[in-house]
C-alpha cells in the first residue's frame, strides 16, 4: 500500500477512465455516467498487449521487406520498399524528407514495439527501474504512434494521382497491408496496456 | 454504486485525489505521477461549438477539392481524397484503401459531427453520454495532421518529375487539421462533469 498516495482500488473505488466518474466498488461493469465498460484494471490487459505486439512484429518484416509503391513506366516497373523509397530521397538530395520519412517509418514502428515490449514486461517482472521514466515512455509512445502513417497517405496519394497511361503508373504494392497493419496493431497495443498496473507493481519500490 | 463527484482518479496510476476548482486555462495533475487529472478549458462550449461548426464546413471543403495538380509532358492530372480511395478499392488494395478512408476522411467528419451533437444537447444527458463515449473512442483515430504533411511530402516528392500545383485542399486540410487540434484541447470530460 502507498501511504502517500492511496489508489481508488486500495480505498475500495474505481474511477472511468473516459470521464473521470469515481464509482464504489472495485468490481467490473458499467459506468453509471457515461455507460463505458467499467473496469479497476483492464481484464487481461498485459496477455492482450502480448498477442498484438507479437502480431505487429511479425508483420513488421513484411512491411519492411515488401514493395509499398510500384511505379511503371515505358521502361518497366520499379518497386519501392520503404527503405528504397528513403534512399531514393537521400540521393536526390531531400534529405530532410529522407531523415523525415526513416523517423516516421522505420525508428517509430521499431522502437514502438520494443518499448511496449519492455513496459508490458516490466509491468510485471518490475526490475528496479525507474517508473517514472517508465511512465513518460508510455506517453510518448501514445503520442507519436500515429505519425508512422504517414507514408500510407503518400502511397494512396501518389497512387491516386500518377495514372498517365503510357508515361507512369503508380500502383499501391503489397506491403502498404502488413504495414498499416503494423501502425494499427501497436496503436491498439498502446490503448490496451493498462498504465495502472504499470503503478501496481511499482508501488513497493517507492 | 453511488457515484463520488468531489473525487478523481488518476486514469495512469489510479491515485485518487479531491477535485479543487480551476481558474480558468489551469490544469489539474496527478501528484505521485504527473498525468493531467482535469482542465477548465479557454474556450466556452459556444465558442466550441463554432470552432467545431467552422471545421466541419472546412473539412467537406477539404474533402470536395482537389489535393494535388500536377502535370506531365502537358497531360493533367489531379485527385480528390475520395479519388485516391477509389483508387486504392479498383487495385484491390482494400486495407489501405480501408485505413486511408477511416483515418483520413471517415473518422475526422464524424469525431467534427459527434462534437457538434454533443455541444448542442446540454442537459441531456441519456443523449450526451453514448455521444460522450464514441468522441473519445474514436478521437485517437482521426489522423488530418498527419495526412496534411503526407500532402506536402507527396509533393515534394512529385516536384522531382512533374509540375506539381497544391490543389486547395491542403489549405482547407490544413485549416481542418489546427481546428481539430484545438478540439482536441478542450477536455470533454467537462461536459459530462457540468451535466450533473
Amino acid at each position: 500500500m502507498s501511504a502517500l498516495h492511496p489508489t481508488a482500488r486500495e480505498l475500495g473505488l474505481t474511477g472511468c477512465r473516459r470521464c473521470g466518474l469515481v464509482v464504489q466498488g472495485t468490481g467490473d461493469g458499467f459506468c453509471p455516467r457515461c455507460r463505458s465498460a467499467l473496469s479497476s484494471r483492464q481484464p487481461d490487459s498485459l496477455t492482450r498487449c502480448w498477442a498484438l505486439l507479437i502480431a505487429a512484429a511479425i508483420l513488421y518484416v513484411p512491411a519492411n521487406l515488401l514493395p509499398i509503391m510500384e511505379t511503371t513506366t515505358l521502361f518497366g516497373t520499379q518497386r519501392d520498399t520503404i527503405l528504397s523509397g528513403i534512399l531514393y530521397f537521400w540521393a536526390t538530395g531531400s534529405r530532410g524528407l529522407a531523415v523525415l520519412i526513416f523517423t516516421v517509418s522505420i525508428l517509430i514502428p521499431l522502437m514502438k514495439l520494443i518499448s511496449l515490449a519492455y513496459l508490458t514486461h516490466s509491468a510485471a517482472h518490475p526490475k528496479g527501474q525507474s517508473i517514472h521514466q517508465r511512465a513518460r515512455l508510455y506517453r510518448l509512445v501514445e503520442v507519436i504512434g500515429r505519425w508512422s502513417m504517414l507514408d500510407m497517405f503518400v502511397v494512396a496519394l501518389m497512387a491516386g494521382l500518377v495514372r498517365f497511361q503510357n508515361m507512369g503508373l503508380i500502383e499501391a504494392g503489397p506491403g502498404a497491408a502488413p504495414f498499416g497493419a503494423v501502425v494499427v496493431l501497436t496503436m491498439l497495443a498502446a490503448l490496451t496496456l493498462d498504465p495502472r498496473l504499470m503503478w501496481d507493481s511499482a508501488e513497493d519500490k517507492e | 454504486m453511488p457515484p463520488s463527484p468531489s473525487l478523481i482518479a488518476c486514469r495512469e496510476c489510479d491515485s485518487l485525489h479531491r477535485r479543487v476548482p480551476l481558474a480558468v486555462g489551469e490544469s489539474a495533475h496527478c501528484l505521485r505521477c504527473g498525468a493531467e487529472l482535469y482542465r477548465r478549458p479557454r474556450l466556452h462550449p459556444e465558442q466550441m461549438l463554432a470552432i467545431s461548426l467552422t471545421a466541419l464546413i472546412t473539412l467537406i471543403i477539404a474533402n470536395c477539392l482537389p489535393i494535388i495538380d500536377m502535370s506531365i509532358n502537358g497531360i493533367p492530372s489531379s485527385t480528390t481524397l475520395l479519388g485516391s480511395i477509389l483508387v486504392l478499392f479498383d487495385e484491390g488494395r482494400l486495407t489501405l484503401a480501408a485505413l486511408v478512408l477511416g483515418t483520413g476522411m471517415l473518422f475526422p467528419l464524424l469525431d467534427v459531427t459527434l462534437m457538434l451533437a454533443l455541444l448542442l444537447t446540454p442537459g441531456r444527458p441519456r443523449l450526451q453520454a453514448p455521444l460522450f463515449r464514441l468522441v473519445s473512442a474514436l478521437r485517437p483515430w482521426g489522423m488530418t495532421e498527419v495526412f496534411v504533411l503526407g500532402v506536402l511530402v507527396s509533393l515534394v516528392k512529385l516536384s522531382h518529375s512533374a509540375r506539381v500545383v497544391a490543389g486547395g485542399a491542403l489549405w482547407a486540410f490544413g485549416l481542418s487539421a489546427f481546428l481539430l487540434l484545438v478540439m482536441a484541447h478542450f477536455d470533454l470530460r467537462r461536459l459530462m462533469d457540468e451535466a450533473q
